[in-house]
């Protein structure tokens, strides 16, 4: 395939440096070049365990799976004692509608994210590690595979990595096509050849995770950070970004935008300068009508939310959520209760069906969604979808019955009128929300 | 104050609907309201089970905690401030439960739940009488879930109490869920018939009417039904059970968790095999021979005619010519009664029970042992235990909840667990097999367990392992016995046993640091040849690594019968007095006599198998089964018909007509065990006592009341008030069953017969049981060694004739290795023929890794033909009759 | 004859050894079972009743607990699917750029409807969820291989090579977004 060099914006890359240098090839050897498996050794050399959580919190990295939660903190609450096996997973599931980031980390730099996951093995004591991949992602599993034997030929990963007598092995376990695995204990289910059914907490992963043992899961993009933390230090991490939301984040662009992409910024830049200097805009001759920051389970956003800043709290604050960092723009051309009804296509066929509110409240939902889509909606509706989104939020086993009344509870917030217009009219007053495909 | 300090570490006290509450650490919420007096509603939650918290009915606030939490998983904690009813909280039940019923067909009226429906209770209290679901009901494909149980998909509310219930406690796991999302259903393999050990368990388990038994189904409602408790007959663990009746007719069988010795659990016997009670074909008449046949009359003639017969035959060959066998299934009462009655009435030494098949091999072993033949550690000591060793038992076949222990204790608590005998694993079945849990399974030849048994004794004595109070305390014990297991040789044990050295040694060392560590053995130890050798050699085992008598370890015998414990402690034995004293103790026999005031019979009476040789001898004239049919037990090598045709009088008394009734001369219709008000005592040694549930059937009578109108016709009353007066006398003579109250182990090791044991009595033998059995040659004429193993879906004459049980899948079938298959050129389901030097047979093969190369399985009690291809041995000291192995050929049928 | 019916639809030896290979990376078997599942897969196109039984046997586990698991991932199918598993992202990002235009264009194509598989048995269709290429949609994965900003004339060239040649050069490589839109590769 064919690509052009990218005009590089203002902001130092951190994450993406590597593979945006023409001719990189993610090799091994190409990785140690541009200065990889440094910080490991730098770890095993002049760190313990703790020291690197400490530099790990220092740093104020957040984990970039969804949730922000302090990595380091994540960390602390693994047990010390040093009898006890532990594991650490990294979460390469990346399945979150409009996300699209981990997968370019994997294909692009896989040994950034080995040298990241060897760290934070390390830092938590798991003797192995496994790196749970999406099915789909047939060619990331090859090319992790890949860098994992490379890696372990050298010594890198095995017995006795870089000689420092310590062992860590890293396995690389597929999943086959659920969204939900992406859910931290619904990974450890999948891990252990199961159903991938999120685990009622208590017990958490921490105490009582993988194989009943304590568990860290860090994402792709998580454990990639750790090497440039390590070698540059803390404190310079942490003065990228706001104070809360330190450091860099790569927001996935996708939807009615010129150049969709993955972009790497620091965190707390606006919601306009992403869409309009980075990802190129929204299409000519058209409108930002709605936007999702934070992958389909983040609430949407008007135009009038473009100056929010990309960071936890505000996007929070503005009643959103940063979560995966993948940011859908749709323009006038939008259908929002169409929209509404793709994103609880989703949920209803991802919903594990564990727990009862999502189990019977995302097919509910759904069903209604299509009804008033399709002209078929009564006035009480609305109401209804209201009443049955409270219904889940906060009662279900796993986040994910937050996220699926997501795009409802904001649409509804935002776009009433044209539920309303859907209802009245008895059809779609935008058309059947059906993008042509282009010719060539 | 240290106790003090210990209370407060051990419990937490929180506030529940404002109600101070005081738990110990770990409880759960809902628990913990529980004890609070305070009902959570849920459904997915089952105290048997872990917590899923997958239905979210339980929700509750919990102050300071931003979203609800469902107490099912949640822990009390220091100081919590808890509400289950504040509005919160109802109005987010009440949304689950329209989120449940908004799908649900609503077809109360013709559910066989309706009326006991969680769903139905926690709708009619939390739910508004409107729906506000508008869309079109979610439908299910019905599926065809096999003859015993019925699943409706539509009704199911996705807990998943019985898919974790299968897996959980009988590790079955043949029920799973499927599909996803609000697809998801529960189910069996595609869209196949369930294959399972059909315990009940899943409809037992479910809060709503998804799973039904076919068994009765649309026959009843809930609240119709009249329920007692009894015991299970079918098996000696004992379960206790509610049998539910309407106008006479059980209708079925329930069990209620939290009580009994199966804390609600239990087997397809115990749950489905019910409608035997209710055949119409049972004996409902006294029957007695006339010229045409046997013919119905009356009790009053019935009675007159066998007690002037015995009478007669008494006055002319003396008691001795007239014997007496009762089956082992009865209770203590028949029993305990009807010793007393041979005994005296009849003046004959010659009672024995059916307990002679087998128990009494584990009772002559270990009596001058550990003082008896009980378990001597409990069901509980086998659940907490650190080491399981299960030698020569297949659990799940015969002994059910016993089995679902040894499970949990491997599973959940992470127990070793070693078995030793000659079973494989067969991964991918669902009927359980306790080899696929076993962290060590030793697969041994048949009939060699007693090989790997010496070689775990060597393994003990060369690590060093012994125990080393043992060592100061019988010095001359140890010594011995090490000298005789170092003169074993490990080549020669490991070759007889088929096991290599290794594995004897790791598991003996597993066994031997365990601090609570409990040996079971069963059928193919007890009633195998040497079976008093291997048991006591087992025994010597326990007391090497001293984990005979330490606290939480024990020697478990599995006996075979639900009544064989009973049968032997209450002297229904030409050997045993009541009270497990030796028929020839002149002191044992004077204070019975003084109990029953009147003198015991003369001389060593005969066991059943010297009973059926004296009969075909023609020296014994009468013979009266009780319960029993030798004849339907025993291979035609036995020459059962022989004997039983030379009687002069021939009396059966049973519920049913079995092939002995063929030559009987009068049959007399007894009561099923639900009829009767009576007890049990399980292989614990627990006596268990139920209550009558059923009027008697037809013209059937208690045992009991049979015996005393015999007596009193035939001039020597032996009237009681009622099955307490039996129990209560048979304590009283045979203090060793005196009921000790449940929360009692009743096994405990006899501390003076042990030592008395170690200090010298384990010479008798000695030398013979450290002689490794011999090597089985096989003959290329006979190249398969068949054993007649036990089957979980028939224990006997009465489950055989259960037609619920008979609807199981895939039983009665001769299991086969797959290489064997192979070479045999034979397929699943394919019919062989079976020959031995005794005769042949026609079987259908099943093929299963269960059964070692070269070996063959198949199940008692399932084809005559088969097993009369097995000749019979009869133990030289207990007159145990052996026939459970032999050397055959297999043979393709042609057109197969 | 053969011990167990349906010998044919059962794993080969080489299947079997690929699966007892990974044991090693796992504490418990039981974790091969989405590898496993794979492998039959990828065996027969399809997992068999007969393959989960034999990953029963394998993993130690009931068959049940196979085909529950088999039945909770969408990637595995327990019917026969074509040669060419099309399979399209409808999720929003993707619908947005085309998605249901790249659907209607394929059943026109392929003369079938979503779900259904071509009489020849050369290709299925189905619709999926997001597959993580929304930057670079409509897009589509066959079997392994995705295939990204998808137009009209590209799914004439993809389809004619899988025809032709069983796979086709315009699959996907390491991926990188963006790419220059304005002449697409
Ligand atoms: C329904 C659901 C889906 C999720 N999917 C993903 C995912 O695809 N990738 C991911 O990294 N985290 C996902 N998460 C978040 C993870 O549960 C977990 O928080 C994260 O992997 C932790 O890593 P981090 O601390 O490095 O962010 C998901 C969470 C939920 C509730
Ligand atoms: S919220 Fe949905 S996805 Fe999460 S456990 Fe419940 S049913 Fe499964
Ligand atoms: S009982 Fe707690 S969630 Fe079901």
């Amino acid at each position: 395939m064919r690509e052009r060099e990218r005009e590089l914006v203002n902001y130092e890359k951190i994450l993406l440096k590597n593979m945006e240098t023409p001719g990189y090839t993610g090799d091994l050897a190409a990785y140690e070049r541009a200065g990889g498996y440094r910080a490991i050794r730098k770890v095993l050399k002049e760190y313990k365990p703790e020291q690197v959580i400490e530099i790990v919190k220092k740093s104020g990295l957040r984990g970039r799976g969804g949730a922000g939660f302090p990595t380091g903190t994540k960390w602390g609450f693994i047990p010390k004692d040093p009898t006890l096996t532990k594991y650490l997973c990294v979460n390469a599931d990346e399945s979150e509608p409009g996300t699209f980031k981990d997968r370019q980390l994997i294909d692009r730099d896989p040994h950034q994210m080995l040298e990241g996951t060897l760290i934070a093995a390390y830092a938590i004591g798991a003797k192995v590690v496994y790196i749970y991949i999406r099915g789909e992602f047939a060619l990331g599993a090859k090319i992790l595979e890949r860098a994992i034997a490379e890696a372990r030929a050298k010594g890198y990963i095995g017995k006795d990595v870089f000689g420092s007598g310590i062992g860590i092995e890293i396995w690389v376990h597929r999943g086959a096509g659920a969204y939900i695995c992406g859910e931290e204990t619904a990974l450890l289910e999948s891990i252990e050849g199961k159903r991938g059914l999120p685990r009622a907490k208590p017990p958490f992963p921490a105490i009582n995770g993988l194989y009943q043992k304590p568990t860290v899961v860090n994402n792709v993009e998580t454990v990639s950070n750790l090497p440039h933390i390590i070698n540059r230090g803390p404190e310079w991490y942490a003065a990228i970004g706001t104070p809360k939301s330190p450091g860099m984040r790569i927001f996935s662009v996708g939807g009615h935008v010129k150049r969709p992409g993955n972009y790497e910024v620091p965190l707390g830049i606006s919601l306009r300068e992403l869409i309009d200097e980075h990802a190129g805009g929204v299409r000519d001759g058209h409108r930002i009508k709605a936007i999702i920051p934070g992958g389909a389970s983040a609430a949407f956003f008007t135009p009038e939310h473009l100056d929010v800043k990309l960071d936890f709290e505000s996007i929070a604050q503005a009643g959103s959520m940063l979560g995966s960092g993948g940011v859908t723009v749709m323009d006038e051309t939008t259908c929002m209760v169409w929209a509404a009804y793709n994103l609880l296509g989703f949920f209803h066929h991802e919903s594990c069906g564990k727990c009862t509110p999502c189990r019977e409240g995302s097919a509910w939902l759904y069903h209604i969604l299509e009804r008033i889509e399709h002209g078929e909606g009564r006035p009480e509706d609305l109401a209804q979808l209201e009443r049955l989104c409270g219904n889940i939020a906060g009662k279900t086993v796993c986040a994910f019955g937050d996220a699926e009344v997501a795009p409802i509870l904001s649409t509804l917030k935002h776009f009433r009128d044209e539920y309303e217009a859907h209802i009245r009219e008895h059809r779609c007053p935008i058309g059947d929300g059906v993008a042509a495909l282009a010719a060539r | 104050m240290t106790t003090q300090t210990a209370v407060a570490t051990n419990t937490v006290t929180l506030t529940i609907n404002g109600q101070a509450v005081t738990v110990e650490k770990g409880t759960l919420l809902i628990e913990a309201a529980k004890q609070a007096g305070i009902d959570v509603p849920h459904f997915c939650y089952h105290p048997k089970l872990k917590p899923d918290a997958n239905c979210r009915m339980c929700l509750v606030e919990i102050e300071k905690a931003p979203k609800l939490q469902t107490s099912c998983n949640m822990p009390a904690a220091e100081g919590m401030v808890v509400s289950t009813n504040s509005p919160k909280v109802s109005e987010a039940r009440a949304g689950v439960l329209e989120f449940i019923l908004a799908n649900h067909p609503l077809d109360c009226p013709i559910c066989d739940k309706g009326g006991e429906c969680q769903l139905q209770d926690e709708a009619h209290a939390h739910t508004p009488n409107y729906s506000q679901f508008g869309e079109a009901k979610r439908f299910f494909e019905k599926e065809y879930f096999g003859p015993l149980i019925d699943k409706e998909m539509t009704r199911c509310v996705q807990c998943l109490r019985c898919v974790r219930y299968c897996d959980e406690i009988v590790d079955s796991r043949a029920l799973g869920s499927r599909d996803r999302g609000s697809l998801l259903q529960i189910g069996g393999l595609v869209n196949k018939e369930l294959d399972c050990e059909f315990c009940g368990g899943c409809i037992q388990i479910c809060p709503v009417g998804a799973l039904t038994s076919r068994v009765a189904m649309y026959d009843y409602r809930p609240w119709q039904l009249k329920k007692i408790d009894t015991i299970c007959p079918h098996c000696a663990d004992g379960c206790r059970l509610k049998v539910e009746s309407r106008d006479n007719v059980v209708l079925r069988i329930t069990s209620d968790a939290g009580r009994g010795r199966n804390n609600g659990d239990l087997c397809a016997k115990g749950y489905f095999g019910f409608d035997v009670i209710n055949r119409t074909d049972r004996v409902m008449k006294p029957l007695v021979r006339k010229a045409q046949g046997l013919v119905e009359t009356s009790w009053f003639e019935a009675t007159a005619l066998v007690a002037s017969r015995f009478a007669a035959i008494k006055t002319q060959h003396g008691g001795s010519a007239i014997g007496g066998i009762i089956s082992a299934q009865a209770p203590n009462e028949d029993l305990y009664l009807f010793q007393k009655f041979m005994r005296l009435v009849m003046g004959s030494p010659n009672v024995d029970s059916t307990a002679r098949y087998g128990h009494h091999n584990t009772v002559a072993a270990l009596r001058d042992v550990v003082g008896h033949g009980r378990m001597t550690a409990s069901y509980e000591d086998v659940e907490r235990a650190q080491a399981l060793v299960v030698i020569g038992a297949d659990l799940t076949e015969t002994n059910p909840i016993v089995s679902y222990r040894v499970k949990n204790a491997v599973r959940a608590h992470g127990a070793t667990l070693v078995t030793i005998g000659r079973y494989g694993a067969n991964h991918g079945a669902f009927v359980s097999n306790l080899v696929n849990r076993a962290t060590h399974p030793l697969t041994t030849a048949p009939g060699q367990e007693r090989a790997a048994v010496l070689g775990l004794i060597k393994a003990l004595v060369e690590s060093g392992r012994i125990d080393s109070r043992l060592s100061a305390s019988a010095p001359s014990y140890v010594q011995r016995l090490s000298a005789l297991a170092g003169r074993l040789s490990w080549d020669d044990l490991a070759a007889r046993a088929g096991v290599p050295r290794q594995a004897m040694e790791t598991a003996a060392g597993v066994y031997a640091d365990a601090q609570r560590a409990v040996i079971l053995f069963g059928q193919d130890v007890i009633r195998s040849r040497g079976a008093g050798d291997t048991i006591r050699l087992i025994a010597d085992l326990a007391i090497l690594a001293g984990k005979l008598n330490a606290p939480g370890c024990g020697l478990n015998p599995l006996s075979g019968e639900s009544n064989e414990q009973g049968a032997v402690e209450l002297g229904v034995a030409p050997d045993y007095l009541p009270g497990l004293t030796l028929a020839t103790d002149g002191a044992a026999r004077q204070r019975l006599a003084a109990a029953w005031q009147d003198e015991l019979p003369a001389g060593t009476g005969w066991t059943a198998m010297e009973m059926l040789e004296q009969a075909r001898a023609g020296t014994l004239k009468a013979l009266y089964l009780v319960g029993e049919d030798p004849f339907a037990h025993l291979p035609a090598s036995a020459r059962v018909r022989e004997a039983l045709a030379k009687l002069e009088l021939l009396v059966c008394q049973d519920v049913f007509r079995g092939p002995s009734a063929e030559v009987a001369h009068v049959c007399l219709p007894a009561a099923s065990f639900a009829e009767k008000e009576a007890s049990w005592t399980n292989h614990e040694g627990r006596v268990q006592k139920g209550k009558q549930a059923l009027d008697l059937v037809g013209e059937a009578e208690a045992d009991t009341t049979i015996f005393s109108d015999l007596a009193r016709s035939m001039g020597y009353p032996l009237d009681y008030a009622g099955a307490r007066e039996i129990l209560m006398e048979a304590a009283r003579v045979a203090p060793a069953m005196a009921p000790k109250g449940a929360s009692v182990h009743p096994g405990a090791v006899v501390a003076a017969t042990l030592a008395q044991y170690v200090s010298g009595g384990f010479e008798r033998d000695v030398e013979r049981r450290f002689t490794p059995p011999p090597a089985r040659v096989m003959s290329a004429e006979y190249p398969f060694q068949l054993t007649l193993v036990q089957s979980l879906f028939r224990a006997g004459a009465l489950t055989a004739r259960s037609a619920a049980l008979a609807k199981v899948p895939h039983q009665g079938k001769l299991l086969v290795h797959p290489d064997d298959a192979v070479k045999l050129g034979v397929a699943n389901g394919a019919t062989v023929r079976v020959w031995s030097a005794h005769g042949a047979a026609s079987v259908t093969v099943r093929i299963s890794p269960k059964a070692r190369p070269g070996q063959v399985l198949f199940p008692e009690h399932y084809a005559e033909a088969v097993r009369d291809l097995v000749p019979i041995e009869v133990d030289p000291a207990t007159k145990v009759p052996i026939f459970r192995e032999t050397a055959v050929a297999i043979d393709k049928t042609a057109g197969a | 004859m053969r011990p167990y019916e349906g010998e044919c639809l059962m794993l080969s030896e080489s299947a079997k050894s690929r699966i007892v290979d990974l044991f090693p990376r796992y504490p418990d078997k039981h974790s091969v079972m989405l590898a496993a599942l794979r492998v039959a897969q990828e065996e027969r196109g399809y997992v068999t009743e007969e393959a989960m039984g034999e990953i029963a046997v394998l993993l130690e586990q009931t068959p049940v607990q196979v085909y529950e698991t088999a039945t909770f991932y969408t990637m595995f199918s327990l019917q026969p699917l074509g040669k060419h598993v099309i399979q399209v992202c409808r999720t929003l990002s993707c619908a947005l750029v085309g998605a249901d235009g790249l659907v209607r264009y394929l059943e026109q194509t392929l003369g079938i409807k979503a779900g259904e598989t071509t009489p020849d048995g050369l290709f299925s269709l189905k619709t999926v969820e997001c597959l993580a290429a929304c930057g670079a949609g409509p897009m589509m994965q066959i079997n392994d291989d995705y295939y990204e900003y998808l137009t009209g004339e590209k799914i004439d060239r993809i389809l004619a090579d899988l025809r032709r040649e069983g796979r086709s050069p315009l699959a996907s490589g390491p991926f990188l977004i963006p790419l220059l839109i304005s002449s697409p590769p």
